[in-house]
């Protein structure tokens, strides 16, 4: 019998087979005899052997290994949220951790560089910044603030500032520097103010012994350019009585600030070097304030906490701070930007008047900002983000924009003398664009908003020119 | 004396009507029905859940012991088998994919393991015709009282159904390893020839060829023991 037989022999006991085939076989009385043979067969071995049981037992061991392969299987996510409330809570609280921190550094930030901008303060503390004597105060009230952050990295601190301690010979650059420095003060008529940041350096000299300079790392401090930076730096240190917590984000900037700290602009010294070579970078790029402006978030240490530093978060040297204090623009209009495409906070520069006051409102700005309320801060910050938003659309000559952004920058700040500024760069807006009856309102509200000399002048001429 | 001439002495085989009455087998639907809920249970079983593997167990295990069972002999041996085929089940049900039917894949490992469990024995093991072939029984009988006499099996109706299954699993166990587990796996498990071809590895044809030997072998054996279609016992 062939395979083929065999097969359909088989499919036709287990009923397998096409009915076609089925009567086939039963045709054939041979096959169908060997078929009922082998069907009585398999209906003895079915009755005869039925097979057995396996022992209920048997299935306990087996069942123990398939609840712990189970357990071990990965499960889907909800369930391991459900089954790990513990790790779970862990991750949600970490998460909102970390989201916290992040929003209070992304606060923080804006509302550091938006005081330079907005003189939000008052301008009582704006005049005591601008006296000789009288940036200690609030310098030192900010200075309890940092305070309390500095023994967070005091560890980290002091390790940099042991590492660079040996940098000697940076020191004698940096001492050179602060004569460019000092050069630069004399071309302006600031005696007295010169003369007591000279005294507050040599303090700073005794007060650390060398290793003040210590927190800047190798590298930037053996930086022939950074050498009036760290001179600056060194100097507004000695002004805030031992205040690191800018150093390192001044050694970042070294090199531009040396080339500025040496350029023979600084014309304010009062609230420290700092400031003075931002005002002086005013009439650069805003690349170079920028970089300023970003500083890393190291905070300084505290290298004598019996001393306490006049400087808690020492002012960021601001990123738009230059460019609204820059020089106002040609007649002509704002539109008239620069031929290079330049970042807009130059362009909004050129519209503005020179405003040296504001810069070293910067100062106190900070320092108020840091014991002063959220709520002036968010407004500041409201103020800083219009302005910026300004700037940018008077670079791409959308006037109106630029306009409705001023305005709500002057909303934010109303009724104070930051608020006066952007109102008298509005005015000036409106003015260059033929808005005259507005532009001599926004002219008044500067004049009403503040009692700076130069900005009241400034806007009774704008409101002079604004009248039909 | 050949079987045929036994007479009396052979236990009739059931009578075949004219036409012989197939036997049952399940429907194509009713084993992919089976086949689809193997895989979902253990598709479960693969996420965590232990209880999907419980029924598993519960669908497969008799089948499983005694294709061990009859393949090796002994019946202490095809309990390790069985635990040891399971938990192999359960140990590999990660690389288990659901294209793979889960009948076939449990049989190819509990063949792998009676043929390593096989070739063992063979080198350490000898059964005694005292040693009883279906231990655990408590009516097991010793080998050699298995073995039919020359006048078939008694006519005591209690034990001749015992005889009667020891002639019978005597017979099967006779069986060429190839053509037993054939056999075993069809009877006893209810598989189609489809999936013990793919156990065996061999083509469906050989497969139901194999299978038409082990009866022809098995009907050769009952007749030897004196069971014959036409008459009783």
């Amino acid at each position: 019998m062939s395979e083929r037989d065999d097969s359909r022999l088989v499919e036709y006991l287990y009923g397998e087979l096409p009915e076609d085939e089925v009567r086939a076989i039963e045709r054939d009385p041979e096959s169908l005899e060997d078929a009922r043979e082998l069907a009585a067969l398999l209906s003895v071995v079915r009755e005869g052997d039925p097979g057995l049981d396996p022992p209920a037992f048997l299935d306990a061991k087996i069942m123990a290994e398939a609840r712990q392969v189970a357990e071990a299987a990965p499960k889907s996510a909800w369930r391991r949220w459900l089954t790990t409330p513990v790790l779970g809570g862990l991750l949600a609280a970490t998460a909102a951790s970390l989201f916290v921190v992040v929003n209070i550094a992304v606060l923080d930030r804006p509302a550091d560089e938006a005081l330079a901008p907005t003189p939000a303060s008052a301008p009582a503390q704006v005049q005591a910044s601008i006296a000789p004597g009288a940036v200690a105060e609030p310098m030192a009230e900010a200075a309890d603030q940092a305070d309390q952050a500095a023994p967070v990295e005091a560890a980290k601190l002091e390790e940099e500032r042991v590492g660079a301690a040996a940098d000697r010979s940076a020191r004698a650059e940096m001492k050179s520097g602060l004569d460019a420095l000092e050069d630069a003060r004399k071309q302006q008529d600031l005696r007295p103010r010169r003369e007591a940041a000279a005294k507050r350096n040599t303090d700073k000299d005794s007060a650390f012994g060398g290793d003040g300079l210590g927190s800047a790392p190798r590298g930037d401090v053996a930086s022939g350019r950074a050498a009036g930076a760290k001179a600056g730096k060194m100097e507004r240190q000695t002004a805030a009585s031992g205040a690191e917590t800018e150093k390192s984000r001044e050694d970042s900037a070294a090199g531009e600030k040396s080339k500025k700290a040496t350029s023979g602009d600084d014309d304010r010294l009062v609230g420290g070097l700092a400031q003075a070579r931002r005002e002086e970078a005013s009439d650069e790029s805003v690349a170079a304030p920028a970089k300023e402006a970003s500083p890393p978030k190291k905070p300084a240490p505290d290298p004598n906490p019996a001393e306490p530093p006049a400087e808690a978060a020492p002012p960021r040297p601001a990123v738009r701070a230059p460019a609204l204090a820059a020089p106002p623009p040609p007649p002509a209009g704002p539109v008239a930007g620069p031929a290079t495409p330049a970042p807009p906070v130059t362009s909004l520069a050129r519209l503005s008047d020179a405003e040296q006051p504001a810069k070293n409102e910067t100062l106190s700005k900070t320092a108020e900002a840091k014991k002063g309320g959220a709520a002036d801060v968010r407004r500041v910050a409201e103020a800083e983000v219009e302005i910026a938003r300004a700037q940018a659309l008077i670079s791409a000559a959308r006037l109106d924009e630029a306009e409705q952004a001023l305005v709500r920058a002057r909303a934010a700040l109303s009724n104070t003398p930051g608020g006066a500024r952007i109102a008298l760069r509005l005015g000036q807006l409106l003015l260059s664009r033929k808005k005259s009856e507005a532009a001599l309102n926004a002219a008044r509200q500067a004049a009403s908003w503040t009692d700076e000399p130069t900005i009241r002048q400034q806007a009774d001429a704008l409101a002079a020119r604004a009248k039909p | 004396m050949s079987p045929a001439d036994r007479g009396s002495g052979a236990r009739a085989l059931p009578a075949a009507s004219s036409a012989p009455k197939p036997a049952p087998a399940p429907t194509p639907e009713a084993l992919e029905r089976a086949a689809r809920e193997d895989a979902e249970l253990m598709t479960r079983f693969k996420k965590g859940d232990a209880r999907a593997f419980e029924l598993i167990l519960a669908r497969h295990r008799r089948g499983v012991f005694n294709f061990c069972f009859k393949m090796l002999g002994d019946k202490a041996a095809a309990e390790d088998a069985l635990q040891e085929v399971f938990l192999r089940v359960v140990r590999s049900a990660k690389d288990w994919e659901r294209q793979a039917k889960l009948t076939t894949w449990i049989y190819t490992i509990a063949r792998n393991h009676c043929i390593d469990a096989l070739r063992k024995a063979s080198h350490r093991k000898t059964t005694s015709l005292d040693h009883a072939l279906n231990e655990g029984e408590e009516d097991a009988l010793p080998l050699g009282d298995r073995v039919p006499d020359e006048e078939g099996i008694g006519p005591d109706r209690g034990a001749e159904s015992n005889r009667m299954r020891v002639v019978i699993s005597n017979a099967i166990a006779a069986l060429p390893a190839e053509q037993r587990e054939v056999f075993v796996m069809r009877e006893h498990a209810g598989m189609p020839f489809k999936d013990i071809a793919a156990v065996v590895g061999v083509p469906e044809n050989t497969v139901k060829s194999r299978m038409r030997y082990a009866l022809e072998h098995l009907r050769e054996s009952l007749r030897k023991a004196g069971i014959t279609k036409e008459g009783s016992t």
